[in-house]
């Protein structure tokens, strides 16, 4: 007769960052049942929001997350720009693809060493964030600052990339790369330690993603293609764009999607860099946001979902936001069912949990 | 917006449906608060994903519920949830157990995701106590106790029943290892539980409920007294038919035959057999078992030997045999049961424990004019119960300590006993000084008769071919189980012990009735009714610790009654000395209801947490 045991996982754990709180049934050592629950730091943003000046937002909305903090200045700005009928000037435009690209790509390097690490790979771990020190230089460098950028702006981005500077970020990009090819990325692909923890674990089935709405890696890792970039905001349809699919469904698959998408990542950036026109970064917005729109935009943990509601004011009348990892949630209760106790970390960890952006 | 579709409230499952079969997948919903209404937006993807999203979107009054689409789109029980929480906006239906395709389980409510679990303050711990360690028998004494000191004095008897079926002979006859474990001994007087338990018993009543289904099965047990009984009602209690066989014309062993009842009225003995009884026990008295055999050819599927320890021991003097010269349980059986027993003017009684004080005090009673107890120790050594000894001073009987009896010699029908002085020498095994004999300190004293109590032994009958052990003549048993070297035969109480006390009889028989449970098929629980009842959760302060004297406000059934709780215990009520030698009532009379409470208030409370 298995012992059934309830034990939380979190809110406090090793390997969460950020509380999130599993509920876990256990019989004996196997998982059978999971309940997440989250609420432990919800800010109030939302509502915050709807207080502030519209162009203050974007700093606002900058600090929903600490990872992907441009691309949700990005979003923001996509939708008081639709509101306020402002046009982008291209170069912001492209400005804007390299640094959500940049901030992907710091983004999934940090998971891919919180993976190591959650699977006690120290030394891939402090890897993996060596690398991750390359680019954040690359987002100082460019930008003044490390992670919360603060380049984007309603109407165009704040600042600019120079040529000589654009020469630098390509050489350190592909040193970056580089340094991937020779340290990481065999790794990655080929230690049987992480095959061992990752393949075949926390498996969820494209039809279970499409049933339970998941996004981001955590779809694609599935086989289901959705990635917003597709719809070709800021200049993504320019740059062009497909993204990247694994079909297995487990752990490992979605690592190998967030291991192939860095790559993907220095190309995209490279590109912009290379394609971008030159002329304005920034134009005057006069008006104030009326009526209502959706911005979706792809973070490195899925799509993104504001809705807008202006009534002519220089304030919102309703911001909502819809963070990724909201939607990836669900699909923890079919991973988690059937693992072992001590795959729950690399399991809970693969959709890449951003509970500060879920919870606003 | 673009590719908007307005719709009704009504609407909206049939909205949803036509998404649905266009395979559009679900983004998100948005509420936004109009002032006097809300606005429901849901937002589809269509299935070619770089078309914009279409919006289903309506209003609805404040008070209105929205039916959940979680059927259609499992993943929309999310913000369904969130908006529900955040704007008050009911929407019925939620379902996060998505359709049932996947697992679910009592654990895992409904909908939980948005919401920390709300905090409940954990349950006060309660921590081991030593005076509910010290219990043979698991009563939970820190909780009746307390329950005494608030006025709850039926409450404080259920908790009682729980554990032990004799509240009214134990109140009266334990020893209460309890109170020499008492914490509040060390610095003021131990807590008065046993007489606490007494006055739980005298003032309330309980009702037994058996909730054990009848499991068909049938248990002999021999023996009626503690042990025996104490089994029965455990048993009778697990739902088993109990038999008692009884060799002696009453039921109740040693309670009935070696206590006087001068301590425990015989009314209080009745009663408490009758409540075994009325559960459904069949007592045979006058029934001698010949036969283990037989109880088990005869249908029995379990018995349990609980045949105590009656087997007075010798003295080892020369002349013992001497007509004059009783055994204190053959005393003490034939004045309980009325027989005439002629002792003469002055009586001695050899031995220190509670049967030869008992003994002593029943021989006062019976009309002899000088009693004496010899004992070979000092008064500190006596294993008897320091207030017994008391009562017995003060009714008249002389204690001749460190002295022993060497030689009874009959003279012309009269005896004489030729006694020794001893001294205390070094600790033997009972760890208690040895007492020596001081050569030539012989001394002569004329008796009418003599009372041996220096104690008894189990004597088992042979024919039941168990095994005995070599020391004491007890039944051997295996550990917890107390089952005998024969398959379905147990043991229980002075049988397996020697020579102990009621609690410790009641002790063990509830462990042998729990592992006769098991041997039966059951699983060895006693079934416990929960009581409900408010109590005090917390200890008391150190303030309130050291105060000489604090009133407290107790409420009790009718009204409320306002007690003064001191450091020190009650005095027991007690029959006026005159009065007592009479005859054989009841000399502790019992508690008022103001001096329980107050008692009860008195206690530490050790067991709880803060």
């Amino acid at each position: 007769m298995a012992v059934r045991t309830v034990i939380p996982f979190g809110p406090q754990h090793p390997v969460l960052p950020e509380p999130i709180h599993l509920k876990l049934e256990l019989e004996d050592e196997k998982v059978v049942g999971v309940t997440p629950i989250i609420g432990y730091v919800h800010r109030g943003i939302e509502k915050a929001a709807e207080l502030n000046d519209f162009r203050q937002n974007v700093f606002l909305c900058e600090r929903i997350c600490g990872i992907c903090s441009f691309i949700h200045a990005l979003t923001y700005c996509e939708g008081t720009e639709a509101l306020t009928s402002v046009e982008v000037p291209p170069r912001a435009r492209f400005l804007r693809v390299f640094w959500s690209e940049l901030s992907r790509t710091h983004s999934h390097l940090l998971w891919l060493g919180l993976l190591a690490d959650s699977m006690g790979f120290e030394s891939l771990f402090m890897q993996i964030w060596r690398a991750r020190e390359m680019i954040l230089d690359i987002s100082e460098m460019t930008a003044g600052h490390r992670i919360i950028q603060g380049t984007c702006v309603v109407g165009g981005v704040r600042r600019d990339i120079d040529k000589e500077m654009a020469k630098e970020v390509d050489k350190r990009l592909l040193a970056f790369k580089e340094m991937m090819d020779s340290t990481i990325a065999s790794v990655l692909l080929h230690d049987p330690t992480i095959k061992r923890r990752a393949v075949g674990k926390g498996m969820l089935s494209k039809e279970q993603a499409e049933l339970l709405g998941a996004v981001g890696p955590t779809s694609r890792g599935s086989g289901v293609a959705i990635d917003i970039r597709q719809t070709g905001y800021a200049a993504y349809k320019e740059v062009g764009f497909e993204p990247v699919v694994e079909t297995a469904g487990d752990s490992y698959a979605r690592t190998l999607v967030r291991a192939r998408e860095v790559y993907q990542c220095v190309e995209l950036m490279r590109k912009a860099l290379a394609m971008m026109p030159d002329g304005e970064i920034l134009v005057r917005v006069d008006g104030y946001p009326e009526g209502e729109t959706v911005a979706r935009t792809e973070q490195p943990r899925g799509e993104l979902i504001y809705y807008f509601r202006g009534n002519g004011t220089n304030n919102l009348e309703r911001l909502k936001i819809r963070t990724p990892t909201f939607a990836n949630i669900p699909t923890l209760l079919v991973m988690l069912p059937g693992c072992e106790m001590a795959d729950v970390p690399v399991i809970t960890l693969s959709i890449d949990p951003c509970i500060a952006c879920t919870e606003r | 917006m673009e590719n908007e579709i307005l719709i009704e409230k009504a609407d909206l499952i049939s909205a949803v449906e036509k998404m649905l079969a266009e395979k559009a997948r679900f983004g998100t919903a948005s509420c936004v608060d109009l002032g006097d209404k809300f606005e429901l937006i849901y937002h589809f993807e269509p299935q070619e994903s770089p078309e914009p999203l279409t919006h289903i979107r309506f209003t609805i009054d404040k008070e209105e519920t929205v039916p959940s689409i979680s059927s259609m789109y499992l993943c929309a029980a999310l913000i369904e949830n969130e908006i529900q929480e955040h704007f008050n906006v009911q929407i019925s239906g939620i379902a996060l157990d998505f359709q049932k395709r996947f697992l679910r389980s009592k654990e895992s409510p409904e909908v939980a995701l948005l919401k920390p679990t709300p905090y409940a303050p954990k349950p006060p711990a309660r921590l081991p106590v030593r005076c509910g360690e010290a219990c043979p028998a698991g009563i939970d004494i820190p909780r009746y106790v307390r329950l005494i000191g608030e006025g709850k004095f039926a409450e404080s008897l259920a908790v009682i029943k729980q554990a032990v079926p004799f509240p009214g002979i134990l109140g009266r006859v334990c020893f209460a290892p309890c109170e020499d474990n008492c914490r509040q001994a060390k610095q003021e007087e131990p807590i008065a539980i046993r007489t606490l338990k007494r006055f739980a018993y005298d003032h309330a009543t309980y009702e037994e409920k058996i909730t054990a289904k009848q499991t068909g099965k049938r248990v002999a047990v021999i023996g009626s007294g503690p042990a025996g009984l104490a089994a029965a009602y455990y048993l009778a209690r697990m739902g088993h038919g109990v038999t008692i066989f009884e060799s002696l014309p009453q039921a109740g062993g040693m309670m009935r035959v070696g206590i006087p009842s001068y301590r425990l009225p015989r009314k209080i003995l009745d009663d408490e057999i009758n409540m075994v009884k009325n559960l459904g026990v069949e007592i045979k008295t006058d029934t001698r078992v010949e036969s283990l055999d037989t109880l088990l050819k005869d249908g029995y599927q379990a018995v349990l030997v609980a045949t105590g320890a009656h087997q007075g021991m010798k003295m080892g003097v020369e002349g013992e045999d001497h007509p004059k010269v009783m055994e204190c349980i053959d005393f003490l059986r034939d004045v309980a049961f009325g027989k005439k027993v002629k002792l003469g003017d002055s009586v001695v009684v050899i031995g220190g424990g509670n049967a030869a004080i008992d003994s002593a005090r029943t021989a006062l009673r019976l009309g002899s004019k000088e009693v004496t107890i010899l004992y070979r120790r000092t008064r500190a050594e006596m294993p008897a119960d320091a207030e017994e000894v008391e009562e017995a001073i003060k009714e008249g009987v002389k204690i001749e300590f460190l002295a022993a009896p060497r030689k009874v010699f009959s003279k012309n029908g009269a005896i004489a006993l030729e006694n020794i002085r001893m001294k205390l020498g070094a600790p033997d095994a009972s760890r208690r000084p040895r007492p020596e004999p001081i050569e030539g300190s012989e001394f002569k004293v004329d008796v009418d008769s003599v009372i041996a109590a220096i104690g008894q032994a189990p004597e088992v009958p042979e024919q039941f071919n168990i095994e005995i052990g070599r020391f004491g003549n007890v039944i051997v048993t295996e550990g917890d189980t107390f089952a005998t070297s024969k398959e379905g035969i147990f043991a229980a109480g002075d049988a397996v012990t020697g020579p102990a006390s009621v609690v410790e009889a009641v002790g063990t028989a509830k462990k042998a009735a729990m592992s006769i449970d098991v041997y039966l098929g059951g699983r060895g629980v006693l079934p416990v009714e929960e009581i409900k009842v408010k109590e005090p959760t917390s200890r008391h302060t150190f303030l309130e610790r050291w105060q000489e004297k604090r009133e407290v406000e107790v409420s009790i059934v009718d009204g409320s009654v306002s007690v003064s709780v001191e450091k020190k215990r009650p005095e027991m009520p007690c029959l006026p000395l005159k009065e007592r030698l009479g005859g054989f009532d009841e000399v502790e009379l019992g508690l008022t209801g103001e001096m329980a409470i107050a008692e009860g208030q008195r206690c530490w409370r050790c067991d709880l947490e803060q």
